[in-house]
């Protein structure tokens, strides 16, 4: 099988999978008990224009009719209207998934990258200071709930020395009175710093330790003894035999990071109101939005799926040993 | 060395992003800078989804009313005819002059003719015929409906029709007090801007020559809902009449409303404790950022990125330190009680709701549990609202003690016909219980059999913790005589769709405590919510969960709507009040008193209004009249 096939077989794969995603989240949100319609709807309303509202929402027919519906819709990717805002959920969901990205991007890749990196520091100078130390900070923050380590850093760097905003995504009075682009981005930059890292550390501490377990026991590997006794330099011994080698039970645990990381992002975007996707999931999913709660899971879904096909296309890269036939 | 490099770049970044000045820190003077709790999901006034506190901050400063309430809730001396002495004209040039013409009234209404909509044009008498015939004819906006007609069918308003340009008149089937505080306090709308949209709308679903139908209606209000304000309408192109114009509106962050530097009421005299006021807008705008949890309100209050915000009482110390910041409380016109589900036993025997209301020791758990923020009621009007509140009703064991309020609650169960197969044992000195030795066990109805178990509604922990704790304090409690008690913690969703399902099945519950109401000053709830017709098993919405059932009751609550007497009303509604108490198909409990905390460096002049406080929707002169420093 080339390249090609392998792809067409995982992008269909992906495509089954999302279809099982949104089957599951459809009925999963019918079965919640609750009027969806409770929020919008005046207990004082007549019950015709309650008729009338339930009906332009699709509410007033089976839920199997709902749920051809919904597949019918999904096709042309229209995601229904948003109880909450009245307004399509495409349109909402455009104005977070830039933030939402703009805030997953960064943080996925600094925790891979470091991860990796320091795994492999401190599993070359095992039985350093530095492996201790990285250790011990690696283990501490591994096991501290990441949501307290957010609330942490808003009190010590946002509160106490006001460093960083406390919350949200822009300075909403440098943003309404005008400013310039390049002041939008150093503001956007300036609150991005707190979650980034609460979202990087969720995953990066686990990344690391995995690395360096890998790492340990790749080095005891007769090819890399081999390659010390032919007198490659370290760093060529570290990184070429070593390390590329120790890498893929790490990459295999970024592809499980990346789903893991939706729930970590929506409790991220909670915590410091960041208008992403996982916000816009919390408020859907307790106000009982299905449309835009559901619309939210799907693009999470997608996201995952796109990256995961993308880390397994990359993996046969990592391993030889891999091929697409 | 690469990975050194890329440490240090980090470490770099993350203290030149440290060193970015906030730019809060040189914020605009005269913006006022709201924290707010929830986005602003939208401001089409037709929209029933839009219906909610945080939209309706927007749209009030932007439409206005003909008739408003006394910002301190005095009485107008000019509104001695008025079922409700509280009014006063805004839009309006002076109080409505009614005359029975035939065996229909005439409300005549004067319009001032120096109110201008924001683009220059008068608002004058065709702006109003327009807004009251999208009720008659249109019935929206929705939410409004129930205040145009008593039997929630047909209107008691006829017609709304032009005399001059600044005169109109409603011709009034009956004359009844809801005209004075529901339509007379609605929100105009220029006809010039929505008139089109409305055509337009009628035009694409009212089929035929003949009258609209009642699901075109549905469908016409759904198109007209639709229109967003903001996109549809650009925010500079919407027209109100209001003292704040939508500027920059950023979804999810923040809203922007800039002051109508012509507003027509400027200068106009407000009279509020005593003191006049002129009415401004002197600050430049509102500034209402968006602030998903109450801790990081409270951190932007103390880091000075808002100037109001609500506190808890845990945050009191941290800002009494702020001599920059004031605290003032205001106790709300909020409506919290024990509902009893009268349909099913044991809660339709009268003896069982009173010993519960004795052993609901609600002063009790205010003090210790909710340290002061949920005041005790005695009535279904909160006493807040003094002018109809009838202050003589039954307090339920008001200054008695736990073992005390077990005690009577036993008395009353015994008396009532209840028995056990274990009765408790009190000690009793001089008459007086000073100790439960035996708890109570397996009650015994009047009838004979068991007490099934009784199910306490509240909130869930996680959620409300301080409120779980006093259902399980009450749950004790019942345990202690040997009702059965157990509280079923449930979400908020959940307890509405059983106590007004919408289906419309039997409400599906025993006892609740989840569900409460905010109130308008008009005492007209004690109809909608306890009118044997708001039954939500016979009417669609009905918000009688409790299954109250009198007829002596239902006349008295109608009489109370048609009653334009001031006085005589008053008498009526403290009946209703007295009846409530007696019969006990809700036991009032509490009322809310939030804590606010605001800036007196940057503003002087804070109002805040009985109530509802300082920066609610229902206190526009609040943003009036305060004044940057």
């Amino acid at each position: 099988m080339g390249m090609t096939k392998y792809l067409f077989r995982r992008v269909i794969e992906g495509v089954i999978t999302l279809f099982i995603v949104i089957t599951i989240t459809f009925f999963l949100f019918r079965i919640m008990p609750g009027d969806p319609l409770s929020t919008i709807m005046d207990p004082k309303m007549t019950p015709e224009v309650k008729a009338a509202i339930r009906h332009s929402y699709g509410l007033d027919k089976s839920i199997l009719v709902q749920y051809g519906l919904y597949i019918k819709n999904m096709l042309t990717l229209n995601l229904g209207d948003s109880f909450y805002y009245s307004r399509p959920v495409t349109e909402v969901l455009a104005r977070r998934i830039p933030n939402t990205l703009l805030l997953f991007t960064p943080a996925t890749v600094l925790a891979a990258v470091l991860g990796i990196m320091l795994g492999r520091i401190i599993a070359w100078r095992r039985n350093s200071k530095l492996e201790y130390s990285l250790t011990l900070v690696g283990l501490f923050f591994y096991m501290m709930p990441f949501f307290f380590f957010g609330l942490i850093l808003i009190y010590v760097f946002a509160f106490k020395l006001g460093l960083f905003p406390t919350s949200g995504m822009i300075d909403y009075e440098l943003w309404t009175f005008g400013a310039t682009a390049s002041e939008k981005i150093i503001d956007i930059l300036h609150h991005l710093i707190l979650p980034l890292i609460t979202l990087t550390m969720a995953s990066f501490c686990g990344m690391m330790l995995l690395m360096r377990t890998s790492m340990v026991e790749t080095l005891r590997e007769d090819y890399v003894e081999a390659a010390r006794a032919r007198g490659l330099p370290d760093k060529v011994v570290r990184n070429r035999y070593a390390a590329r080698n120790a890498e893929l039970p790490v990459v295999t645990a970024l592809i499980l990071s990346i789903s893991l990381s939706i729930g970590g992002g929506v409790i991220t975007e909670t915590i410091f109101s960041w208008p992403g996707v996982g916000w816009e999931l919390f408020t859907a999913t307790v106000g009982r939005d299905y449309p835009l709660a559901q619309g939210c899971f799907f693009i999470l879904a997608l996201i995952t799926i796109v990256a995961v096909i993308v880390i397994d296309i990359a993996y046969a890269y990592l391993d030889p040993r891999i091929s697409y036939d | 060395m690469s990975s050194k490099l890329l440490v240090l770049a980090l470490a770099t970044l993350f203290l030149m992003a440290g060193m970015v000045v906030s730019p809060s820190e040189g914020a605009k003077e005269n913006y006022l800078r709201l924290s707010g709790g929830q986005d602003i999901k939208g401001i089409n006034p037709f929209n029933p989804a839009f219906g909610d506190v945080y939209c309706a901050l927007v749209k009030t400063n932007i439409w206005e009313y003909l008739y408003r309430y006394t910002p301190d809730f005095s009485e107008n001396p000019e509104a001695k005819d008025s079922p409700d002495k509280r009014i006063f004209p805004w839009i309006a040039a002076e109080m409505p002059v009614y005359e029975k013409v035939g065996d229909k009234y005439e409300a005549t209404v004067k319009l001032r003719d120096d109110v201008y909509w924001w683009d220059g044009k008068p608002l004058t008498a065709d702006d109003v015929v327009f807004t009251g015939n999208l009720m008659l004819e249109l019935r929206i906006p929705a939410r409004y409906w129930p205040d145009w007609s008593i039997t929630g069918e047909e209107s008691y308003v006829e017609s709304v029709q032009k005399v001059d340009d600044f005169t109109v008149k409603y011709v009034l089937k009956e004359l009844v007090p809801l005209f004075q505080v529901g339509p007379m306090r609605e929100y105009i709308y220029p006809k010039h801007q929505w008139d089109p949209i409305v055509q337009k709308a009628i035009d694409k679903f009212h089929k035929g020559p003949g009258e609209i139908t009642e699901e075109e209606r549905g469908l016409i209000g759904m198109e007209i809902s639709s229109v967003d304000l903001g996109n549809d309408i650009k925010l500079d192109e919407i027209i109100g009449s209001g003292p704040f114009k939508p500027a920059d509106w950023r979804k999810g962050e923040y809203m922007r409303l800039d002051a109508n530097k012509d507003y027509w009421a400027k200068g106009r005299i407000l009279n509020i404790n005593g003191k006049d006021y002129k009415v401004g807008p002197y600050i430049d705008g509102i500034l209402r950022k968006v602030y998903k949890s109450n801790d990081a309100s409270v951190l932007a209050m103390k880091n000075g990125e808002v100037d109001i915000t609500g506190i808890s009482p845990t945050d009191i110390p941290d800002f009494q330190k702020f001599d920059t910041m004031k605290i003032e409380n205001y106790t709300g016109n909020s409506l919290f009680y024990i509902g009893f589900n009268l349909r099913r036993k044991p809660m339709s025997y009268l003896p069982f709701r009173q010993a519960v209301a004795y052993l609901k020791n609600k002063e009790l758990l205010n003090e210790r549990v909710f340290h002061g923020r949920l005041p005790p009621i005695y009535s279904v009007v909160p006493f807040v609202n003094e002018y109809w509140l009838n202050p003589d009703l039954p307090t339920y064991g008001k200054g008695m003690n736990t073992v005390e309020r077990e005690y009577k609650a036993y008395t009353i169960l015994k008396e009532g016909g209840f028995g056990w197969t274990q009765e408790p044992e009190f000690k009793v000195v001089n008459g007086k219980a000073v100790e439960l030795i035996t708890k109570g066990e397996g009650l015994v109805m009047p009838d004979g059999k068991p007490c099934p178990e009784v199910k306490i509604l509240g909130g869930p922990p996680e959620q409300i913790p301080d409120a779980a704790q006093a259902n399980t304090m009450l749950q004790e409690w019942m345990r202690a005589v040997g009702i059965p008690a157990t509280f079923t913690p449930i979400d908020f969703g959940t307890a509405c769709d059983m106590l007004w399902p919408p289906d419309m099945s039997v409400p599906n519950y025993d006892i609740n405590t989840i569900a409460g109401w905010s109130l308008g000053p008009d005492p007209g709830h004690i109809k909608d919510l306890w009118h044997s017709t708001q039954r939500p098993e016979i009417t669609a919405g009905g918000a009688n969960a409790e299954g109250y059932n009198d007829r002596g009751f239902d006349k008295l609550a109608e009489m109370s709507a048609r009653e334009m007497d001031p006085v005589k009303r008053r008498a009526i509604i403290f009946k209703l009040q007295e009846m409530i108490a007696q019969d006990l198909p809700v036991y009032p409990t509490t009322t809310i008193t939030r804590i606010q905390v605001y800036r007196i460096d940057r503003f002087e002049d804070w109002f805040n209004r009985p109530m509802y406080g300082i920066s609610s929707y229902m206190n526009p002169f609040g943003y009036m009249i305060i004044k940057p420093k």
